[in-house]
């Protein structure tokens, strides 16, 4: 919710204490001031107003706040802290709207964080309980039935968190965050009319509120509308530049609709700011497998990987990048890497018995063809294929026929099985069958006949 | 009284059950901004609709005048009569529309105006379409008649139109829970065009559906104002074998005495016939069955890992068959506990249910 990190940061600035006496100071805060007691009737709620306001102040005012407080100021930089913590303080003195709305939100913010970490900390029915006060001392408190809501859509209990958002949105009917939640939470009940309803009814209320745009996107995407999805993030990042959730989105579905030249720049423009983002690394490094950059894309999977091991993924796609470059040792090491800690995928040891194969161990590669078809030839027919081609180069002719045969009873038309296959029985001089495969792809118009 | 103490069939309620079906459609409901109004003619029962009411029920549906009697005398205020409305009953409905809210439904335009005239208080109207069941209603595309009843209902001075009204019973007869969903996909379609062809004239109308097997496998009734699913809240047999609900959902069984013990056939005989279990058959593997065993205890009853079904039905008797290492276990005597095919009809054959602890629940 980086939406919200100028007033997260207002709210919890802590100690308000920074002396200031800037001029520049002094007209921002009036300039926030004016905005908050110019627009506070609009329909907007006042929290989602004061973010807005105070952005519309820092945009005015920002070569000069720049020069005041050190060039350029990005958001979370040590000059944006300072920055904010002596608006703050000149928005408390000199702002009464203001004073008056961060009292309120104060005796708030301190059983709605605590509610917060709970949920982080995955203490769901701690976390219900306190909002349950909060509702049984204040019915009419929307924000505790918006965090019960949130509870149980963490809990994935969806058609209770919607219950929840509509009590929300019952007493408070601009509450824009419940209805994006809500939006989320039909969405996971497969209600997609309800939940753009939901998305609807907030851009009415506030057709700039970048999270409706995001959730849009979202679901767009769920319903595999690409181009609309990458549309939908697009614009909340108009609106809210800042948001890393929201570009990360855009940056992803941009890959989605063959714009990977533009999904690098997107999301490497988060790299600034998260160094450390595994998921961001593996995005790019998707991107460029796409624009057929592969060394370059191994850069990023590698990065993933090191960044975050336990996602398989991520090892898994340096592996496959590897083996697209032919470097053969290298994939197996990410197979390996992936597979130390899920041993049973199929598709993952298969892969890595064609980098064997094409290493020419055929011992290591049939071993892995086997344990892949243990695991699941149902679903991947194609593991007897490379299974008889690594018996056949072992001069197991019988066996590479029995396996060719079980790949063609899932692929009767395919050539190159029926060739291989016509080949191990030509060398055990079983003409007969040799020669069926042979009028098979004569039929079928294969090449090597023709 | 625990139920391993009853001697009789009785009609077993399992009351945790019932309210945890409950409490999931008014969830379902409730999210999608839809109206529930149940339909009470599968319990029949004033107590189990006091759990109803618990998670903030108000409104709900009856199948018959008499009905709606006894429920309005049970403290309900608003209520939908969905049958097409018998004429002959005209004077009784007059009555109730007097003391509560009261919504009929026809499927014919001539009928409108005679029971408007027969009426002296106001009584909602619902016009029933048919959106594929062919056992009452106008058919969803037959605009002419439609308009028709819609003509004669604008010029009533008793009866308000209050919407359109469907059941979709033929996903009863659904072959998975894939058809159900596209039937209940195609009637919304059709109601939702229908509501909005109507839109000018009758901006108020609304679209009402209702069957239990719809509405327990979509995920939300979006777009739908109104749902009226009744046997949701004990389930049966068919709805768990057409996918719609779990055997765990079931929440009724019938406890059925053991009466006859045959090893050489592999089959026993229980007090509890086609008067006990009514004798609506369901087939299952291409056998009909008439019933699922389960094993009663004292906190309702366990269901075995084997299927075992009555196989045959006569006035009093049941047949089972049963796996001769079970049978072996099994004494003259023993109570069974028999999930029923169709929980509605077999409600009906009683006068009263008995709670897994004991307890009387009285019934219409």
């Amino acid at each position: 919710m980086k939406r919200f990190a100028f007033l997260l940061i207002l709210i919890f600035a802590g100690s308000f204490t920074v002396s200031y006496g800037h001029r520049i100071v002094d007209r921002t805060v009036e300039t926030i001031c004016d905005c908050l007691n110019e627009r506070q009737s609009d329909t907007i709620a006042f929290g989602d107003l004061v973010p807005k306001c105070a952005q519309e102040a820092f945009e005015i005012h920002r070569e000069k706040l720049e020069k005041e407080f050190g060039a350029p100021i990005e958001q979370g930089s040590g000059p944006y802290q300072q920055m904010t913590k002596v608006v703050v303080n000149a928005l408390l003195s000199d702002c009464p709207l203001f004073a008056e709305y961060i009292a309120d939100e104060s005796d708030l913010t301190d059983w709605r964080s605590e509610c917060d970490s709970l949920i982080r900390e995955g203490k769901l029915s701690d976390a219900y309980d306190l909002a349950t006060k909060v509702v049984k001392e204040d019915p009419s408190n929307h924000i505790a039935y918006f965090m019960r809501g949130k509870i149980y859509a963490q809990d994935e209990q969806y058609y209770r968190a919607v219950v929840q958002f509509l009590e929300a949105i019952s007493i408070k009917s601009d509450y824009l965050q419940a209805y994006t939640e809500m939006a989320t939470a039909k969405s996971n009940v497969n209600d997609l009319e309800g939940a753009y309803n939901a998305i609807q009814t907030a851009l009415e209320i506030d057709s700039t509120w970048a999270d409706a745009y995001n959730t849009l996107g979202t679901l767009y995407y769920k319903i595999e509308e690409y181009a609309d999805a990458a549309a939908q993030f697009r614009k909340a990042v108009q609106y809210d530049n800042q948001n890393a959730l929201y570009r990360y989105n855009l940056g992803v579905s941009l890959q989605d609709i063959d714009e990977n030249e533009a999904s690098v720049k997107v999301l490497s423009s988060l790299l600034t700011d998260y160094p450390e983002d595994a998921s961001v690394y593996y995005e790019l490094g998707n991107a460029w497998f796409s624009l057929d950059e592969v060394p370059k894309s191994i850069e990023y999977y590698e990065k993933a990987c090191e960044l975050n091991p336990e996602n398989p993924s991520y090892c898994d796609n340096a592996g496959f990048a590897y083996l697209q470059l032919e470097q053969y040792n290298k994939a197996i090491q990410y197979f390996e890497k992936s597979l130390e800690l899920y041993p049973d995928d199929p598709e993952v040891i298969f892969t890595k018995g064609t980098a064997w194969f094409y290493l020419e161990n055929y011992e290591m590669a049939l071993a892995d063809f086997n344990s892949a078809i243990a695991l699941n030839a149902t679903d991947y027919p194609g593991f007897y294929d490379f299974k008889g081609k690594a018996l056949k180069k072992m001069e197991r002719f019988k066996e590479a026929i029995s396996s060719f045969t079980k790949s063609l009873e899932l692929y009767p038309d395919d050539c190159e099985i029926l060739k291989e296959r016509m080949e191990c029985f030509e060398v055990l001089l079983d003409e007969e069958s040799a020669e069926a495969d042979r009028q098979q792809m004569f039929s079928l118009g294969c090449e090597e006949v023709n | 009284m625990k139920i391993n103490r009853l001697n009789t069939p009785e009609f077993v309620v399992n009351s945790a059950i019932c309210k945890r079906n409950i409490e999931k459609m008014v969830l379902k409901a409730k999210a999608s901004g839809s109206v529930f109004r149940p339909h009470f003619k599968t319990h029949q029962s004033g107590e189990i609709g006091e759990w109803f009411r618990a998670e903030g029920v108000r409104a709900i549906t009856v199948s018959s005048v008499s009905m709606a009697e006894y429920f309005a005398g049970k403290g309900w205020d608003d209520i939908t009569i969905a049958i097409p409305f018998n004429i002959r009953e005209s004077e009784n409905l007059n009555a109730l529309a007097e003391k509560i809210s009261v919504n009929i439904i026809v499927d014919d335009a001539g009928v409108i105006s005679v029971i408007d005239s027969s009426l002296s208080n106001p009584v909602g109207l619902f016009l029933k379409i048919d959106c594929g069941y062919h056992r009452t209603g106008i058919d969803v595309d037959n605009s002419f008649e439609i308009s028709k009843a819609l003509d004669a209902a604008k010029d009533c001075t008793n009866l308000e139109f209050k919407g359109f009204l469907t059941h979709s019973g033929h996903t009863y007869h659904a072959g998975s829970v894939d058809e159900i969903r596209k039937i209940h996909q195609h009637v919304v379609t059709k109601m939702k065009r229908l509501k909005q062809r109507w839109s000018i004239t009758f901006p108020q109308a609304i679209i009402s559906l209702g069957d239990t097997p719809s509405m327990s496998v979509v995920d939300n009734f979006s777009g739908i104002d109104e749902i009226r699913p009744g046997n949701f809240v004990f389930y049966d047999l068919m709805q768990a074998s057409a996918g719609v609900c779990k055997y765990d959902d079931i929440a009724v069984a019938v406890s059925a005495p053991v009466i006859g013990k045959y090893p050489g056939r592999n089959q026993i005989v229980v007090h509890c016939g086609g008067v006990h279990l009514s004798k609506e058959p369901l087939e299952i593997k291409g056998n009909k069955v008439f019933g699922k065993v389960v094993f009663l205890n004292d906190s309702g009853w366990e269901i075995p890992q084997q299927d075992i079904f009555v196989t045959s039905l006569s006035q009093e008797h049941g047949t089972i068959n049963i796996p001769s290492d079970i049978l072996k276990t099994i004494n003259y005597g023993d109570l069974l506990g028999i999930l029923p095919v169709h929980s509605c009809m077999t409600a009906d054959c009683y006068q009263r249910y008995i709670s897994v602890d004991g307890e009387l629940i009285e019934r219409l």
